[in-house]
């Protein structure tokens, strides 16, 4: 112990003596360390990123979202005999996917909400009352729908909560809320929920931002709608959105190809649905995780191999140098394997330094990225870890070459060198 | 008749040179008993460093056998003769051989980095061995601070600092002039006067005069014992 922490300070100082010779040679791990730990950053951001996605979106739904045709595929659909999603989809899929387990409903409207501050207009959703239970919607005050608001088709409506905020006291529970001609009962206040950052990647689905949007039942959305002149026609209890919830999340890749066939049937071969699976998307993901990974290894493995080969470099040039300071050793006694382990400590601690630096600005750099990027970086404690055991790993695998030809000198051949 | 400290016999050393192998030592046999002042002298390449790197175990004989205390060195390993040099061996070169980078201090305590002695204890020898040959005043000083007589001196130091029971000294005067020379010897000569077994190679037939023990070096042989 006392002779690793001399040679420690030994080491140091060799190190210090030769300031510029040491940093230069350590670049090629400060830049092998940093690389690595930017993009595993990277990466882990972005899988932190989906997985949050998919958390909200749920691992046991499935979404069957309504496509928008062409003129000449509207043609073709009407032709078809299709009429677009609508509930009747979500009772067939009960009937016919034995997985399946609940739906729910989401209809998008375009409608204006009166005696709002602020130009921004909230969303306006129309959901079926199972909507919140299925996407994890929890209510901070008051209640949400009922089957019964459903079927009586209530004009009542629940709040995001900073639309609440925006309201003010218009925005109590009790209080009435204008929807274009109609007025709408607040009978709940939805609790806050991340918004999470606006992921630049887009996945086929993205998660909505609760806290501005203000829900009616589906069924009340008719009455909106009809009044609406130009998509009167289109009116037929329709909806923009459906989803199925499976009973366990490992189910959901089977009762998605049953769906896909029932949905097949039923819309007559029309494409006017699109059915996405945020579980597969994960799935998906993880493939081309894999290729990143790959990738990542590549390059991780190029650096490290420059790096180490500075670094092998600098401690043969060191080892020459030393050549008569490892004779002097020799002579008072150190032993083959003192040198050795001299050698590589300094080899290790050169390594070592550079891994240290190229944590630092490694972390910098994936504050950077995430700034500059708008792209989401995680600096796990295991990627720093890694990185630094990496660049020791490199220490010892590169170091002990010279370490072990400076303890294979003959001594008095040492001794006499000039 | 107790066993004598160091016994050569019959040690041989050859060095290959452009493919032909040159013999160095042909034959020594040396028997030097403990507390003696043994000097050797002879012509340059007579193979007297070869023979005292050999007792140094820095180098080990083709043939013939090394025993100290009656023990043969010829098979122990590197790690056990490294063991013994930091225990039982202190070398003066001619040449001084300390390190550059180091302190006069940090050079007197490098033998405690290889012999186990606690940290507290290693400064305190080297501290008391750098008074005693007159040197506390270059303590912090790197040897390239120093004239020749002071580098030998912290040689010496170090090759006393650990109190080893044989100081071997390749012509530990060469480098210097006369007078620092005789300072250096007179250090050396304490050394023995405090019971340490002394080997010297010198080309000074007074300083040979003076020892108790004289071996003549020719072609490697031991050509006269006095
Ligand atoms: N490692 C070696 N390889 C080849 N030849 C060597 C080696 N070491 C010593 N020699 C040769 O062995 C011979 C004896 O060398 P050594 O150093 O023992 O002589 P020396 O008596 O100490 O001479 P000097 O008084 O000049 O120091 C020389 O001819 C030298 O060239
Ligand atoms: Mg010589």
């Amino acid at each position: 112990m006392n002779k690793t922490l001399s040679w420690i300070q030994l080491s140091f100082n060799s190190i210090f003596q030769h300031r510029l010779r040491s940093f230069l040679s350590m670049l090629g791990i400060i830049f092998g360390v940093m690389a690595v730990l930017t993009m595993i950053s990277i990466s882990e951001g972005a899988k932190k990123e989906l997985l949050e996605q998919i958390e909200r979106l749920g691992t046991k739904n499935i979404f069957i979202k309504a496509a928008q045709l062409t003129p000449s595929q509207k043609a073709a659909a009407v032709e078809k005999l299709s009429s677009g999603l609508t509930m009747a989809d979500g009772s067939r899929i009960l009937a016919g996917c034995s997985q399946a387990k609940l739906i729910a409903g989401l209809n998008e409207i375009s409608a204006a909400v009166r005696g709002i501050s602020g130009n921004e207009s909230p969303q306006v959703v129309a959901v079926s009352p199972s909507y919140a239970g299925l996407m994890k919607i929890l209510v901070a005050r008051g209640r949400f729908f009922t089957p019964f608001d459903q079927m009586n088709h209530d004009m009542v409506c629940v709040i995001g909560n900073t639309l609440a905020t925006r309201l003010g006291k218009n925005g109590n529970i009790g209080n009435l809320i204008r929807i274009e001609d109609h007025l709408f009962k607040i009978i709940g206040h939805l609790q806050e929920v991340d918004p999470l950052s606006p992921g630049k990647k887009k996945t086929a689905i993205s998660v909505r931002n609760y806290n501005e949007m203000l829900m009616i039942p589906l069924g009340a959305d008719g009455s909106i709608i009809a009044r609406d002149q130009e998509t009167q026609l289109s009116y037929h209890g329709g909806i923009t959105e459906l989803i199925v919830q499976v009973q366990d999340s490992d189910q959901v890749m089977a009762a998605g190809k049953v769906i896909h066939r029932i949905m097949e049937i039923a819309h007559n071969h029309v494409p006017d649905y699109q059915i996405v699976i945020p579980r597969a998307l994960f799935i998906q993901a993880r493939q081309t995780q894999k290729l990143f990974n790959m990738v990542l290894g590549a390059i991780a493995g190029i650096s490290l191999l420059v790096g180490g080969i500075g670094i092998m470099n600098i401690m043969l040039a060191t080892v020459y140098e030393r050549t008569r300071e490892i004779g002097i050793r020799r002579a008072v006694g150190a032993s083959r394997t003192d040198i050795v382990q001299q050698f590589l400590i300094e080899s290790i601690i050169l390594t070592f330094s550079g891994g240290l630096i190229g944590v630092v600005l490694g972390s910098a750099c994936a504050v950077v990225v995430s700034r500059i990027g708008q792209w989401q970086t995680l600096i796990t404690p295991w990627a720093v870890l890694l990185s630094v055991i990496m660049a020791v790993g490199v220490g010892i695998f590169f170091g002990l070459y010279p370490a072990v030809r400076a303890s294979r000198m003959d001594p008095i051949i040492a001794l006499r060198y000039e | 008749m107790p066993t004598p400290l160091i016994q050569l016999r019959g040690v041989c050393k050859s060095y290959p040179i452009h493919d032909r192998r040159v013999d160095v030592l042909t034959g020594i046999n040396l028997v030097v008993e403990s507390g003696t002042f043994l000097s050797i002298m002879g012509p340059s390449g007579s193979g007297k460093s070869t023979l005292l790197n050999i007792i140094g175990t820095l180098d080990r004989p083709d043939s013939g056998e090394f025993l100290f205390n009656g023990k043969n060195m010829q098979s122990a390993s590197d790690t056990q003769l490294s063991r013994f040099r930091s225990r039982t061996i202190g070398f003066v070169f001619q040449n001084f051989n300390l390190i550059p980078g180091l302190s006069v201090l940090n050079n007197v305590k490098l033998p405690f980095l290889y012999a186990s002695v606690s940290r507290l204890s290693a400064e305190k020898r080297a501290l008391e061995a750098i008074e005693s040959v007159g040197l506390a005043h270059r303590m912090d000083h790197k040897p390239s601070e120093l004239s020749g007589g002071e580098m030998q001196r912290v040689a010496i130091a170090r090759a006393i600092a650990i109190q080893p029971s044989i100081i071997l000294a390749d012509e530990p005067t060469g480098n210097l002039d006369s007078k620092t020379g005789s300072e250096i010897l007179s250090y050396i000569k304490a050394l023995h006067d405090q019971g340490a077994t002394v080997i010297i190679i010198t080309h000074d037939q007074q300083v040979a005069d003076y020892t108790q023990q004289r071996i003549h070096l020719l072609d490697g042989r031991i050509a006269e014992r006095l």
